[in-house]
């Protein structure tokens, strides 16, 4: 498996499909919430990101729902997808609890 | 269909094939959603903002150059611009260390070294301080290029900013000054476009440019009246062409399983060096340069076009469809 860090982006898209499978906009609504309203996605970012996690095989297509006339297609996280957020997660946790300890530190 | 909607359709035309066909219908839906979710009159009279624009034109690109997900031919065009720029700022850097080691024997700071015996007093002024500068953010450049970090994407119009600022005289004549831009331009340009990864497997090749270079430029050094021939070979343009033309026949003779990006890369480097070469046709320098010049001109336009025709072959014979380990 790549263990390189995910880049934001990815890493928000990845975090917004956890729970449950989402559409393209229901991910946009799910990042801006869960970063806060920090990252806000593009529709070109977020497209090019799905491209890669499908391709990769990290996310897959769901199901389809017909909305106002238009087909939604919904996506979800596979084992392989859910594996890489866990490893970004531990990873960043480590670098947090390191640098927590450096701060909590006194000065001698 | 809504104008808004036509208008996002028309937006997403700028994509490649196979994305294209994948993913517009779907983008097209949450392009409509976004938009007019707190305002359903905004498919009347709305239209793609700059930023949808950008955004949209920067994922063409991307998928262009083969992105995850791109066809087998975009991926081969995007190894073509990794090769451009890798060939072409390795080079650079070589020439700005060179330049680099330079300034400072001549400035006498080199501790191993005396400084030269030049006439006259070594000038140091914004002129020289500009050129220190560009050659260190060159050499920074060309290591974040290799290295694969994303860093080069922004350092390479900063380098060219500093290429064009000197050259913004009236003498030579603008069209002149125009060509000469053409290689750094070409290199530079495609330094912008390179994704941050590192070039694998390791380029251990790039090592034949440091080497070509202080071959092609030791004749002129040695002291005594300088040849017009050894003088043209110390100028990076035509040992670059010279070293181009030696790349093909190296490219021409080894068997490889893909071919198209490296002769595609060739022709691109010599077809810059080609037009670069004639803003030199005009210079008034030692008998036998002029000759040498149009000779490597000749020679860098040859190597464009025997590398373009075997390159367009070997890359138009490729599937379009999407590159499984892109």
């Amino acid at each position: 498996m790549d263990v390189r860090p995910l880049t934001e982006p990815t890493f928000f898209v990845l975090a917004a499909l956890a729970d449950q499978p989402r559409h393209g906009y229901g991910v946009i609504g799910e990042v801006s919430g869960l970063s806060g309203g920090r990252v806000t996605l593009r529709v070109g970012t977020l497209y090019g990101v799905l491209d890669r996690l499908v391709t990769e095989g990290r996310v897959e297509p769901d199901r389809e729902e017909v909305h106002a006339g238009r087909v939604r297609r919904y996506y979800r996280l596979t084992a392989d997808g859910r594996q890489a957020l866990e490893h970004e997660l531990a990873r960043q946790e480590s670098n947090a609890r390191a640098v927590r300890a450096r701060l909590s530190a006194r000065p001698a | 269909m809504s104008p808004l909607e036509e208008r996002y359709r028309r937006l997403l035309a700028w994509l490649p094939e196979p994305a294209r066909s994948r993913w517009a219908d779907e983008m097209t839906e949450t392009f409509l959603e976004a938009t007019t979710d707190d305002d359903p009159e905004y498919a009347e009279f709305g239209s793609p903002s700059l930023a949808d624009r950008l955004d949209v034109a920067r994922l063409a690109l991307r998928l262009r150059l083969g992105a995850p997900g791109s066809s087998v031919r975009a991926v081969a065009a995007g190894r073509t611009v990794r090769l451009v720029a890798a060939i072409g700022t390795v080079s650079l850097a070589v020439h700005a260390l060179i330049s680099l080691a330079l300034t400072a024997w001549t400035h006498d700071v080199l501790p191993f070294l005396t400084a030269p015996d030049l006439p006259g007093a070594v000038s140091w002024g914004p002129g020289q301080a500009i050129g220190v500068v560009l050659d260190g953010l060159v050499i920074a450049l060309a290591v974040c290029l290799v290295r694969g970090s994303g860093a080069a994407r922004a350092l390479a119009p900063v380098a060219l900013a500093l290429y064009v600022l000197p050259m913004a005289q009236p003498h030579p004549p603008p069209a002149l000054q125009a060509l000469a831009l053409v290689p750094l331009a070409v290199v530079l340009g495609a330094a912008a476009l390179v994704p941050p990864e590192p070039l694998r497997p390791r380029p251990w090749w790039l090592l034949a440019i440091p080497a070509l270079t202080l071959v092609a430029a030791t004749p002129a050094t040695v002291p005594g009246e300088v040849n017009g021939w050894l003088a043209a070979l110390a100028d990076p343009l035509v040992h670059g062409a010279l070293g181009l033309a030696g790349a093909l026949a190296v490219l021409a003779v080894r068997r490889r399983a893909a071919r198209g990006p490296a002769e595609l890369a060739v022709a691109v480097l010599a077809a810059a060096l080609a037009l670069g070469l004639v803003s030199r046709w005009p210079w008034d320098v030692a008998g036998g340069y002029h000759s040498a010049v149009v000779a490597a001109t000749l020679t860098a336009a040859g190597t464009a076009a025997v590398a373009g025709i075997v390159g367009q072959r070997a890359v138009r014979a490729l599937p379009v469809t999407v590159a499984v380990d892109s």
